[in-house]
């Protein structure tokens, strides 16, 4: 395994030390005596190249704001986020620029995401001159690969988003995402509303992303058995920190925080397991 | 659990056909669907994405964009017709009648709005008028949905609550007007499991208590074997196997029902497998999954499950991308 040694060498693509992240009350509810919320309290873990990190935890315990954080869409109150080696803090214009391309997000609530005015057409050939303005000329295969991928049919690319449904939108997000060609792919409960077969394809696409281009994901789920499928790592977050973070089999054979352990006696279980041939 | 013959169903619906029009022609969304939940009874919809659950689930409360949504059939609710309502009575169905959990959280709240206001506002519609009281009922609906520090909660924005907070704010909503009838479309997809596992007790406890009757919209087959009474399975617009989620879990008939069941992800998949996929026809965007027939004839496996006649073969259900 020699790209393992490389890497042990190689800095993490993306690495997090002690990231903070306060939200402060407004004027009014500092009257009421409210305090200080510390969303994401001292979060620190290396992601490297290639790699799945998941990250599962306490609805509520911060697992949006520190990926947003790590985009610049919330401020740091402390701590350093580095791509590549790099603190984002100091990226100033085209660079910025490039790891903003570089890094994509697929957002928590899908219709956020999609601007309403336009046909998926659009939306996703608008991305290809954005991102891949060299290829422009290719965009309709572009596109139409990219709905194949995530196992749409091609006749709704004349849809705008509301025709759509909710399963349906997340996976054009996605779509969205992968045809900037990101180095990194942040996905905030990217499948949670995808049926089982749906849900297999995105994920079985995204692990061929992964092995064959080098895709790093950050992957926040709150389906147990998907977070351990997808993830090499797991870290898991409540109230802002990070309770335990281990390799994925680890965490699931030998929890040690009580929180992950309450979390995996809580995942909800068929009453048998099914195979195909039986039906 | 009720047995069959004493179930008098609050919700009726039969021959449900809806479409959608688009500009290139209508979109056959939903066919032939004849559904039934009786008062205390959680009735679980599963399915593809796009195979028309949600469609269903805003049918029941007309809330499709009239304009472009056609119905064909009934849905009988608590003695009305709710398809041949003037748009005037719609109001008083929506709400204290039946009330609808949307998948997407963010639609259902209003970004101008504190918590607050848009709780408080349901529950005056649904009687409470003194302000005391709705204070004090508001605070008790954001504990019983597991949020923390619930007064501070009320003033805040939808902006300023995580996803699975929202998630949570809207079933409190949906709650303050004490239903008959809850559609909850997707309701738990931003929840932990152990907070899923609380609100899933409380929606339980609801509809022994009171007797609200759920519609359980999920893509989680765990959580409908743990919750629900009763399943629909549904493919490509129409119902393809409903009945006893005992029986139907015990003896999945239609291969579509097996395929989903065996293809759900477990704490002991194998990693660095591909994961099994559901191979299926597209529909070539038309809608109504080409069903040559619109009958809706089920076979009786048991007298509390009932699988579609005569399409079995019309879905090939295989263990795809993988090496088996
Ligand atoms: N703009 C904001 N102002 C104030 N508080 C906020 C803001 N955004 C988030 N918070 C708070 O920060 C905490 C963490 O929120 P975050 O969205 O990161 O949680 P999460 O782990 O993603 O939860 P979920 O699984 O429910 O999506 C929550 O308590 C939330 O109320
Ligand atoms: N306004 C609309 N106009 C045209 N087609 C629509 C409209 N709304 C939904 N559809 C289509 O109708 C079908 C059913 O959509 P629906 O939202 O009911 O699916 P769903 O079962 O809820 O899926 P998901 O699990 O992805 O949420 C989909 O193929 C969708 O593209
Ligand atoms: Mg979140
Ligand atoms: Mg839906």
């Amino acid at each position: 395994m020699t790209a393992e040694t490389a890497n042990d060498i190689e800095p993490p693509l993306l690495s997090l030390r002690s990231v903070s992240v306060d939200f402060s009350p407004g004027a009014l509810a500092r009257m009421l005596g409210a305090s200080l919320v510390k969303a994401v309290d001292e979060v620190s873990f290396d992601v490297r190249a290639g790699r799945t990190f998941g990250i599962v935890g306490e609805s509520g315990s911060g697992k949006s704001t520190t990926v947003r954080a790590i985009l610049g869409l919330e401020s740091i109150s402390s701590g350093t986020v580095r791509y590549n080696g790099v603190d984002m803090s100091t990226l100033r214009g085209r660079r910025r620029k490039i790891a903003a391309r570089e890094m994509q997000m697929v957002f928590q609530d899908p219709s956020s995401a999609l601007n309403p005015k336009l046909r998926i057409r659009h939306l996703l050939a608008e991305r290809v001159k954005i991102h891949r303005s060299g290829e422009y000329g290719n965009r309709t295969t572009i596109v139409r690969n990219a709905l194949d991928d995530v196992g749409l049919p091609h006749t709704h690319l004349d849809r705008f988003p509301h025709q759509l449904s909710g399963g349906q939108q997340q996976r054009v997000v996605i779509a969205l995402a992968l045809i900037s060609r990101p180095r990194a792919l942040i996905c905030d409960e990217a499948v949670s509303g995808l049926d089982v077969s749906s849900q297999a394809q995105v994920l079985n696409l995204l692990n061929d992303l992964r092995d064959d281009r080098g895709l790093t994901i950050i992957f926040i789920t709150h389906d147990m058995g998907v977070a351990r499928y997808i993830s090499d790592d797991i870290a898991v977050m409540r109230k802002g920190v990070i309770v335990e973070q281990r390799p994925a089999e680890e965490i699931f054979a030998d929890p040690r925080s009580d929180y992950t352990k309450t979390l995996l006696t809580a995942v909800p279980t068929l009453p048998r397991t099914y195979g195909f041939t039986e039906v | 659990m009720t047995t069959t013959h004493e179930r008098v169903p609050i919700l009726s619906i039969s021959d449900l056909s809806v479409d959608y029009e688009t500009d290139y022609g209508p979109f056959s969304a939903l066919r032939g669907i004849t559904l039934d939940v009786a008062p205390g009874e959680i009735l679980g919809l599963v399915g593809e994405s796009g195979c028309g659950k949600s469609t269903l689930g805003r049918s029941l409360l007309r809330l499709n964009d009239e304009a472009s949504t056609r119905y064909q059939g009934s849905i009988h609710l608590d003695g009305t017709e709710v398809l041949s309502l003037k748009d005037t009575s719609l109001p008083s169905l929506r709400g204290s009648e039946i009330a609808m959990i949307f998948q997407d959280p963010l639609r259902s709240l209003n970004p101008v709005f504190t918590i607050g206001t848009q709780l408080k506002n349901a529950i005056s519609l649904g009687g409470i008028t003194d302000k005391r009281k709705v204070h004090a009922e508001s605070i008790s609906l954001l504990e019983r949905v597991g949020l923390d520090d619930p007064e501070r909660r009320l003033r805040q924005y939808p902006h300023q609550l995580s996803g699975g907070q929202r998630q949570r704010v809207v079933i409190a909503i949906a709650l303050a007007q004490s239903p008959k009838v809850l559609v909850a479309d997707e309701p738990t997809t931003a929840l932990d499991v152990t907070t899923q596992k609380q609100i899933l007790k409380l929606l339980r406890q609801l509809c022994t208590d009171t007797g609200m009757a759920l519609i359980f919209v999920t893509h989680d087959l765990a959580v409908v074997w743990q919750l629900c009474d009763r399943v629909a399975v549904m493919y490509f617009g129409i119902v393809i196997e409903h009945g006893a989620v005992e029986d139907i879990f015990d003896a999945p008939v239609h291969p579509y029902t097996g395929g989903l069941l065996a293809a759900v992800p477990s704490l002991e998949t194998e990693k660095g497998r591909p994961l099994a996929t559901i191979e299926r026809r597209h529909d070539g965007g038309q809608g109504g999954g080409g069903w040559d027939d619109d009958s809706a004839e089920f076979d009786a496996v048991s007298p509390n499950h009932f699988v579609r006649k005569a399409q079995t073969s019309r879905v090939d259900v295989e263990r795809s991308s993988n090496d088996c």
